[in-house]
């Protein structure tokens, strides 16, 4: 049901002026009608969202109160009218609203012209000073207004309109027509006692207060609702890109902008953002063109860049590019090639927006600088070339973005974004009218937003945890968006608009600015990635890692196989060696190990961690009586693979399984193989292992990317750091809202998610599934890379290498 | 009898200092971490600046003897592995502490050279200094103290018998 807005125009407005006026949403439904009448001024003001709610004053039959309700009566100033249709003649004369065309019905005649016809009968003082309301509804958008609700401005009307025009017919002059209703029927109708609350005192009742999120909308019915210049292209990116690129937007390496930078005029943004190309400062809401090193705030990433010769591709060679990148894990090469395919898109042809040929004279500006693309007056712009600044936005469940147009002097006309990962209803809001506009944005699709859509329209995405599509619920998710723009210098001058420099590289992991990380000399210090997804992560799962991984005794079978052959009485270093799962079989082995790992509590998990032979247990982790006293007290010590505390050539075989997959630099890897080269003496044997990039030989499956995040889920039992009674109470608080307040030296979480993630730095609770998840860092070898960084050391020669399941 | 504490995920075991050594029970397994002379054997320190970094000096402050299982074929495989002089000088370091909290008659004494050459050849060496080998090599625990590299000075803590040999970013 859709309601027109009831007040009246202002009298000696422009007729003809082309302004949209705003209408009502009943219920949970919102449509939207254009006409040419100009917007009223603010007088009472209704809710946009939840018009009143109206109920007929009719005597209930439980309820015999009939004093109360005669009261009632003649106190309201509301009237309900129906049959307005008049049943006997045709339906294309009655008061049918379409369209606005020239010569045909604007439902605002049709209100216009019940006011008129009814003003008449007002009778008291007010009716003079403030005009009738009319509610008008129909049902469905194209279909006859049946009955209206009025709204006087005193019981004294009510009165007057109902017994002198109960049963009679009246005359509607609708523009040139005069249009007859049926025999009205009029009764008593009072708003609720919210809906009076929301007209007394509260102007502007659209924000809601105190945190509490609106409800969700359903796009489905501005269907009708058009936005010139809008384009949805649904999957610009196939499902394996999307995987490819997210693996690299998301994953280790990701250039996330430092927080403190994220001010606006608002305050903090909340979200994660990247920005490539040239930063977008938002407060001062324009983009930072010089990018100088000096200003830390301007430093951002090059846009991914495809080799030179690139500009001369046609569209088959770089599709081929693409695939080929992704078969290699390549998600900057990926980037770069689907960034180029936006640029290339012809949106005139691909669209499904038949209507790009919008009216420019109604925005800023009629004509576009020759040399950007621009055709004159109709035709609207087809490509956007010069795309030269990307943003990335994270939207989290709950997350959102201010109603805003993009400022117009920072960019250029051809706002492009790129969904991926969830799906999510973005709002468009016309400035001058209030109208909105629903867009239900799949992931891998692509937005354009250009002309009005660009500049005169707002858009925005509501904090929330759904969106209501189609009458389907779709619960938010992590969302992640790419906008592409082009940024253009200053000084603004609309007829000679230039974009500005492409800043582009091929290098990946990007760099700029002073961002870099410490270097020390030897290039092998500890990063911050390691650290923190590593080093970090292995300590504070070590007891689910060892009950899960070590005590099944789960060993890779190239390992074991090394060690089964070592002759008795070997030296062995197992370098990494976490809780030493390898240890039973060195001992069986009748050799002597000496293990070394970077975290001590994985370490501690090796004590006492095998049985005795015959006993209840992995069998893999069942030793001999003699070896027990081995078991008992490992012969391990902490210490990093880049500096193995063991004398040169003192071992007679090292194993270094499961380590080189965590190391993130190259010289981090060659010097891990250094040092096993260097402990052990000549003549001996080495067995390096690491996760391969190639998941299975001869198929597709693969990896994401060489650099990825894997996750680990980690039961909150065998985390330390949370006490988990306190977990136990604010997992039973889970419903209620909890008001952190800010102010207090101490910290109280006020959600589980909330304890874990400031125990564990990185680590995020999954509400649903109870688990608390990592992200290891991890590297993984494509076919060959292993050998290539070997072959590298020269006293280490390949005996042996290839994949193992 | 000694009495043992033991917990399912910390580990804790009351020891007196000074025990009548005594065969433990295999069984009840002693969850002390700990660091054996043969380890030592193969430690070196890699701090910036060190020539040779080895042989670590050991300053124990706690010192246990467990008794394990003899194997003497064991032994006699491990022998050409072993550097002897490093051996000996760990056996030095520790001596005085060893005279502290342990028994005298357990700690043996042992010769100057092992009689094999560093030939490598399969000399047999007797069944009596196998034994005291195994004493010196595996019994001998040291779970608290220091090792300290030669060259530089730089002291690496021992704590529950785990030596913390992770250098900082400046020495590496």
């Amino acid at each position: 049901r859709a309601y027109l807005n009831p007040f009246p125009p202002p009298p000696n407005m422009n007729m003809n002026m082309n302004i949209y006026t705003y209408t009502y949403s009943a219920k949970a439904i919102q449509a939207t009608q254009v006409t040419k009448y100009p917007m009223p001024p603010p007088t009472i003001s209704w809710p946009k969202v939840g018009p009143p709610k109206f109920r007929r004053l009719l005597p209930n039959q439980q309820n015999n109160d009939e004093e109360k309700l005669s009261i009632e009566r003649s106190q309201t100033r509301f009237i309900f009218i129906t049959n307005l249709i008049d049943t006997s003649k045709s339906v294309s004369k009655s008061t049918v609203p379409v369209p606005i065309n020239d010569n045909e019905l604007d439902p605002y005649m049709v209100q216009e012209s019940l006011r008129n016809a009814l003003q008449p009968y007002c009778i008291s003082k007010e009716s003079s000073i403030y005009p009738l309301e009319i509610f008008l509804v129909s049902n469905k958008l194209n279909s006859p207004f049946k009955y209206c609700h009025i709204g006087t401005r005193s019981p004294l009307d009510v009165q007057s309109i109902i017994t002198t025009l109960q049963g009679k017919t009246l005359d509607l002059h609708i523009g040139d027509e005069i249009i007859t209703t049926g025999n009205l029927f009029l009764d008593y109708v009072s708003i609720t006692q919210r809906s009076e609350a929301k007209v007394r005192g509260m102007a502007d009742n659209d924000e809601k207060k105190g945190g509490e999120a609106p409800k969700p909308q359903c796009t489905s019915t501005t269907d009708s609702v058009h936005v010139p210049g809008l384009v949805l292209v649904p999957d610009i990116v196939s499902i394996e890109e999307e995987r490819t690129i997210l693996a690299v937007l998301t994953g280790p390496n990701a250039p996330w902008a430092p927080s403190q930078q994220n001010f606006s005029k608002t305050g903090n943004v909340k979200r994660r953002v990247q920005h490539y190309g040239y930063v977008f400062d938002y407060e001062t809401a324009d983009v930072l063109r010089d990018r100088d090193s000096s200003n830390l705030k301007a430093c951002c990433p090059p846009m991914p860049a495809l080799p030179d010769d690139a500009c001369s591709w046609d569209m088959e060679k770089l599709e081929e590019h693409i695939s080929s990148a992704i078969s290699k894990g390549l998600g900057w090469d990926t980037l770069a090639g689907i960034i180029e395919r936006v640029r290339r898109f012809d949106f005139s042809i691909n669209s499904n927006d038949h209507e790009m040929s919008y009216d420019i004279s109604a925005g800023d500006s009629d004509t576009y600088h020759e040399s950007s693309k621009r055709n004159c007056a109709d035709t609207a712009i087809t490509r956007f070339a010069y795309l030269n600044q990307m943003t990335l936005n994270e939207y989290k469940r709950g997350q959102g973005i201010g109603s805003h147009v993009d400022t117009k002097t920072a960019f250029d006309d051809g706002l492009i974004s790129v969904s991926l990962g969830a799906d999510i209803v973005m709002e468009f809001r016309e400035q001058t009218s209030g109208i909105r506009k629903l867009v239900h944005l799949p992931p891998r699709s692509m937005l354009l937003m250009s002309g009005p859509a660009r500049y005169s329209w707002e858009h925005m995405i509501v904090s929330r945890g759904t969106d209501l599509v189609n009458n389907r619920l779709i619960p938010r998710q992590t969302r992640i968006s790419l906008t592409l723009r082009t940024g253009i210098t200053l000084p603004y001058e609309e007829n000679t608009v230039k974009p500005l420099d492409l800043v582009q590289s091929r290098d990946f992991p990007p760099r700029w600015g002073n961002i870099d990380e410490e270097t020390n000399d030897s290039g092998i210090a500890t990063p911050i990635t390691e650290r923190q997804h590593v080093h970090a992560v292995y300590d504070a799962i070590a007891k689910q890692w060892h009950h899960t991984r070590g005590k099944r005794g789960v060993l890779w079978p190239g390992a074991t196989i090394f060690l089964q052959n070592l002759p008795r009485g070997s030296i062995v270093a197992d370098v990494g060696c976490g809780d030493g799962k390898y240890f039973p079989a060195i001992w069986h082995a009748g050799s002597y190990v000496i293990g070394t790992d970077i975290s001590l509590p994985l370490l501690e998990t090796s004590v006492g961690a095998c049985t005795r032979e015959g006993d209840e247990g992995p069998e893999l982790r069942q030793v001999s009586d003699q070896n027990l006293s081995f078991n008992a007290r490992p012969p391990v010590a902490v210490a990093d693979c880049m500096n193995v505390p063991l004398r040169s050539d003192s071992c007679d075989a090292a194993i270094c399984i499961a380590v080189m997959h965590h190391l993130s630099t190259h010289p981090r890897r060659i010097r891990c193989l250094q040092e096993l080269a260097r402990i052990v003496k000549k003549g001996g044997t080495v067995n390096v292992q690491a996760w391969a990039f190639e998941q299975e030989t001869n198929s597709r499956r693969k990896f994401a990317g060489t650099d990825v995040f894997v996750p680990f889920n980690s039961q909150p039992r065998y985390l330390d750091k949370v006490s988990q009674d306190e977990a136990k109470v604010l997992r039973g608080k889970k419903n209620q809202r909890i008001k952190v307040d800010q102010n207090l030296d101490k910290k109280e979480a006020s959600s589980v998610a909330e304890m874990y993630s400031e125990a564990y730095d990185g680590a995020e609770y999954d509400e649903k599934k109870g688990l608390v998840v990592f992200q290891r860092y991890c590297h993984m070898y494509r076919e060959g890379e292993l050998e290539s960084l070997v072959s590298e050391i020269d006293n280490l020669e390949i005996l042996e290498s290839g994949f193992e399941t | 009898f000694t009495l043992l504490h033991i917990h399912r995920t910390h580990i804790y075991s009351c020891v007196p200092n000074s025990f009548p050594i005594l065969q433990i029970h295999i069984e009840l397994i002693k969850e002390i971490k700990s660091m054996r002379l043969l380890t030592h054997n193969y430690m070196q320190s890699t701090v910036k600046g060190t020539e040779e970094g080895y042989p670590l000096k050991i300053e124990a402050t706690k010192i246990e003897y467990t008794e394990s299982p003899f194997d003497a074929e064991f032994i006699q495989a491990l022998l050409p592995k072993i550097d002897y002089k490093i051996l000996l000088f760990a056996l030095s370091q520790i001596s005085e502490k060893c005279k502290e909290d342990l028994d005298q008659k357990v700690v043996p004494e042992l010769p100057e050279s092992m009689g094999i050459g560093n030939e490598g050849g399969d000399a047999h060496v007797d069944e009596d200094l196998l034994k005291k080998l195994h004493t010196v090599m595996f019994d001998i625990h040291v779970v608290e103290g220091d090792l300290v590299c030669p060259d530089t000075g730089r002291r690496f803590n021992i704590k529950m018998g785990i030596p913390n040999m992770v250098l900082h970013a400046d020495e590496i």
